[in-house]
């Protein structure tokens, strides 16, 4: 009878054991040397982060994602290895690349990038224009219009709910204005969102996520309506589109190797490159050969690159304030050059097209130096949930969920779109919502009714517990919360929902 | 802490190897000993007061058993009570309390409603008091003991097989425990076994999850999506659950252990009995020899041995999980084992060398009963498993091939098809590839790929961490 068990191979092998130590000791070993002297990796610049290890992480199980977070950024897996073996795999399968490579992606990832000092400046984010330069020629050649929306760190405009009284980093704020008179300069129609969302934000109006830098959906309408008076007032849209039959999409799920360093890696200049996949990719002849994007039916009046997800609503509003329909592409989290690229490549210039193309830039992907800045930092949240100006919170009678299983204590969702509905025995305005989530480093989107606050899902892969604070407009006994996954299948454990009285 | 995350592969398990090997033989009982709390602390650091009361709790116990005298029989029903209570707290507490208030509200009498206790189910709790409790009852029946606490704390701690077995019972480490011994035959087997595991879990049971929850996920799915998520599911947990049973027994065999094997090719056994004999050794032979056997066997007459195979079975499905869904597959199983029990004992003409066609034709029968019930074990719900049991058959149509090629790509293709042939033909498979040498090279490819491969997939417990 054959068994299970794999039999001691006899004799020889002792190289096996070898090359086994060798790998998971040489990881950690070149990680902790990478990260303890900043020594930058082929690619990335060197980024410290205080590993901030406490004694409550081990009570709150949050020790090994510390640890893991620590050395991620940075890791020989995720940067050397981890580069090869997602273009191996491209080129065995022709599947797409599922490592994630660094913590974060940027729009211009270089090679031998240590530091960012105030003279190098310039330099780079000419070299940034040049290629913003070179898409918006392509894509005038195929009649499209191409506008670049940048869109500010949050602690650019509101510095005060990222760093509250803590000391903050020094500000670049030359940084976004001198790339606007860049890309003006070589005669490309920007949008700097900076100055509309400094006014809602001074008048009392939150445009970002209560928890993190993301907007919300009144930012979303902001940035929209600031975009749309700019396309009325460069292009033509009188006669767009109504006679075609458009179609929205929502999100596109396009199959990119997303956050694969392989992906940013082939924007570099040929001759850097180590190897064939790269090689072939250059700066001013991107044709990449990746399956069909799927864009909706690419009949839409314009064009949407965005680099967050869909989800939160700028494209739907930007087609309310523009009464025609957009196609919108969407590139979570790795800025869409990618996505723009391949769009370029599958459009010959001689095809009908859209009209007009908006690129969504944000801040923070501009240059890695600047792009930090805020973002390690938990969000203050607003001064109403400190406990001195409320009652004390009490829990929720009864909570019925929509597309979710219960099992006991744990819901699994079943569809993207779940909600939930919970009573409460008196009128409450303000609430919080407590749990576990099982994710996948994704993010979803809570909504609640009646709500000025609006927060992202974080699925994350440590389970950690999570908590989303609303404030209500006005008091009411039953709540409805909408709760957006990137797909179905997440299990959220330990939920608790609590509401409680402001004091007058 | 998973084996198949970073943080083992890379911090824990190197670190750890290097202190283990270079500790003195007398010594090393202590490091293992930190060293599995500081592996299950990571997780919950106040969860291991839980692991040290089990621990404290059948230590005492078996102290109290050896020196009973003739108060043994009160130390082991205390100890045996008191491991079960922590257990049953921890585990049903909750599935308890949401019963009874269902209950109560199927009889109209809401008044009769309790608030339900919301305990956090600590990982591998199931596990590690299951072994306790074998030891107790092995000291009560005089075939162990252990005097020393880090002996035996080490024994429950022990981290290769801590959160999800295979579950070992004190004899199989006795001799070890106290002064492990490490050669490098053992180094290198267990290094094989290991990476095996993890390409296991990796490659095969995470690539065809995906396509099983999105089957389970579906209200009424159609039959090819519901065969296609069985199928998978069939595979996910098999490669799953034997992947980390081979991971534990590779890491145990690097600190010098010998773990019991959990799995001998289950899927290809021929008869509901045989399946036991196949599937989760370690714990099937547990319910045999601390229920099974003490209520009596099969020595009480027909009538008795079929209750006990479905009281024991229906234990065994509660022990997966707090959940009616695995009442209701323990249930069945021991429904199973009754039909095949009267099959066998009716027979008039025995079969002494079937053919192969016979011998296909039980394999799969038992196959497909196996898969009948993993639809159970894998729903939340009842009702759930019906819909699924229905489109199985066909009953919410047959048009879901559009569906079906949505979900499947090439690599899922490849992987089906290499966990399918490895169902069917197993070791041999290995022996397609003449050259050792070869055959580890690919193996130590396949586990470099693998630990790449965790990177994209993102969090992807084992399943039986549940339990």
């Amino acid at each position: 009878m054959s068994s299970d068990r794999t039999q001691p191979e006899a004799g020889g092998g002792n190289w096996l054991v070898y090359a086994f130590f060798a790998f998971v000791l040489s990881i950690p070993v070149g990680d902790l040397i990478f990260t303890e002297t900043g020594t930058a990796l082929p690619g990335r610049r060197f980024n410290p982060t205080a590993l901030g290890l406490e004694w409550s992480d081990l009570g709150l199980g949050t020790a090994g994602s510390k640890l893991e977070s620590y050395f991620e950024g940075r890791s020989l897996v995720y940067h050397l290895t981890g580069a090869l073996y997602n273009e191996w795999i491209y080129q065995l399968t022709g599947r797409l690349p599922g490592l994630v490579v660094g913590k974060d992606n940027w729009l211009f990832l270089r090679s031998n990038v240590t530091e960012i000092s105030p003279g190098e400046r310039d330099d780079r984010l000419q070299e940034n224009v040049l290629f913003i330069r070179e898409v918006e020629k392509r894509m005038a050649s195929r009649g499209i219009k191409l506008f670049v929306v940048l869109t500010p760190n949050r602690s650019r405009v509101s510095p005060e709910r990222v760093y509250g009284e803590r000391p903050a980093p020094p500000v670049r704020e030359a940084f976004l204005p001198s790339f606007e008179r860049l890309l003006t300069s070589e005669g490309i129609r920007v949008a700097n969102l900076s100055q509309a969302f400094r006014q809602e934000i001074s008048a009392g109006r939150e445009v970002f996520f209560s928890e993190d830098h993301h907007w919300n959906h009144h930012g979303s309408e902001v940035a929209a309506i600031e975009v749309v008076s700019m396309l009325r007032r460069e292009c033509n849209l009188d006669d767009a589109a109504r006679a075609r039959n458009f179609s929205l999409k929502e999100e596109s799920v396009a199959g990119s190797p997303r956050r694969s360093l392989v992906t940013l890696l082939k924007f570099r200049k040929e001759g850097a490159l180590e190897s064939r996949f790269l090689r072939e990719q250059r700066v001013v002849e991107f044709t990449p050969s990746w399956e069909t994007l799927d864009r909706g039916d690419g009949t839409g009046a314009g064009i949407v690159f965005e680099s967050s997800f869909g989800k939160y609503g700028f494209p739907q509003y930007l087609e309310m304030n523009l009464d025609a329909k957009l196609d919108s592409i969407v590139e979570p989290g790795n800025g869409s050059v990618f996505a723009i690229s391949r769009f370029l490549a599958e459009t010959p210039p001689e095809k009908e097209s859209y009209r007009f193309a908006v690129w969504e830039i944000p801040e923070y992907h501009l240059l890695e130096g600047l792009a930090n800045q805020g973002l390690g930092f938990p969000i203050v949240l607003p001064d109403p949930f400190r406990p001195e100006d409320q009652e004390p919170l009490f829990p929720a009678l009864n909570i019925r969920v929509s597309g979710m299983s219960v099992k006991g204590r744990r819901y699994e969702t079943r569809t993207p779109d779940t909600g939930m509905e919970v009573a409460f025995d008196q009128p409450v305005d303000r609430l919080r919502l407590r749990c576990r989530i099982q994710g996948n480093g994704k993010r979803g989107q809570i909504l609640c009714e009646g709500s000025v606050d609006s927060g992202q899902l974080l699925l994350t892969k440590t389970e950690n517990s999570v908590s989303y604070d609303f404030r209500l407009t006005e008091a009411t006994e039953e709540v409805r919360f909408s709760l957006v996954f990137p797909e179905p299948g997440y299990r959220i454990l330990d939920l608790t929902v609590e509401g409680g009285v402001s004091l007058p | 802490m998973l084996f198949t995350s970073y943080s083992f592969l890379f911090l824990f398990l190197p670190f750890f190897f290097i202190c283990y090997l270079g500790t003195p033989r007398q010594w090393r009982v202590y490091l293992l000993l930190f060293g599995s709390y500081l592996f299950y602390g990571f997780w919950r650091f106040d969860y291991c007061l839980l692991l040290f009361t089990v621990t404290l709790l059948g230590y005492l116990g078996g102290l109290w058993i050896h020196s009973g005298g003739g108060r043994r029989r009160t130390a082991l029903i205390t100890s045996v009570t008191l491991l079960i209570s922590l257990l049953g707290w921890f585990k049903y507490a909750g599935f308890f309390g949401e019963s009874w208030n269902g209950l109560a509200s199927w009889f109209g009498m809401p008044g009769l409603q309790i608030q339900a206790p919301e305990v956090l189910l600590p990982i591998g709790i199931s596990f590690f008091t299951f072994q306790t409790l074998s030891y107790v009852v092995d000291v009560y029946r005089g075939r162990e003991y252990c005097r020393s606490f880090f002996d035996f704390a080490a024994y429950v701690a022990l981290f290769p097989q801590l959160v999800a077995g295979p579950i070992v019972r004190y004899g199989d480490v006795s001799g070890e425990i106290h002064k492990p011994v490490v050669s490098f035959d053992d180094l290198r087997e267990g290094i094989s076994r290991f990476m095996l595991g993890f390409c296991k879990k990796v490659w095969i049971a995470n690539n065809v999850a995906p396509v099983a929850d999105w089957a389970f996920a579906q209200s009424d799915p159609a039959m090819s999506v519901a065969w296609l998520g069985l199928v998978c599911y069939t595979l996910q947990i098999y490669f799953d659950f034997s992947g980390y049973s081979d991971m534990a027994i590779g890491i145990g065999m690097m600190l010098g252990f010998r773990f019991p094997e959990n799995f001998r090719n289950p899927y290809r056994s021929t008869s509901i009995t045989e399946f036991w004999q196949r599937w989760h050794m370690t714990m099937s032979s547990f319910f045999r020899d601390y229920l099974y056997i003490p209520l009596g066997g099969n020595r009480g007459g027909r009538l008795r041995t079929l209750c006990n195979l479905v009281l024991t079975m229906l234990l065994a499905g509660l022990w997966h999980g707090a959940g009616w869904t695995f009442v209701a597959w323990g249930g069945l199983h021991g429904l199973l084992l009754v039909i095949h029990r009267l099959w066998q004992k009716s027979r008039h003409v025995s079969v002494q060398n079937p053919g192969l066609l016979i011998r296909s034709g039980a394999t799969l029968l038992t196959l497909l009963s196996v898969m009948a019930g993993w639809v159970l074990f894998r729903s939340d719900t009842l009702e759930a498993s019906w819909n699924m049991y229905r489109g199985l058959a066909g009953l919410n149509g047959f048009n879901g091939l559009s569906l079906f090629f949505a979900r499947v790509d090439a690599v899922f293709l490849i992987v089906l098809t290499i966990g399918i042939l490895a169902v069917v033909f197993e070791g041999r498979m290995i022996r397609w590839i003449p050259s050792t040498s070869i055959r580890r090279l690919l193996l130590l490819a396949a586990f470099v790929s693998a630990v790449h491969e965790i990177g994209g997939q993102g969090y992807n417990p084992f399943l039986y961490f549940q339990f």
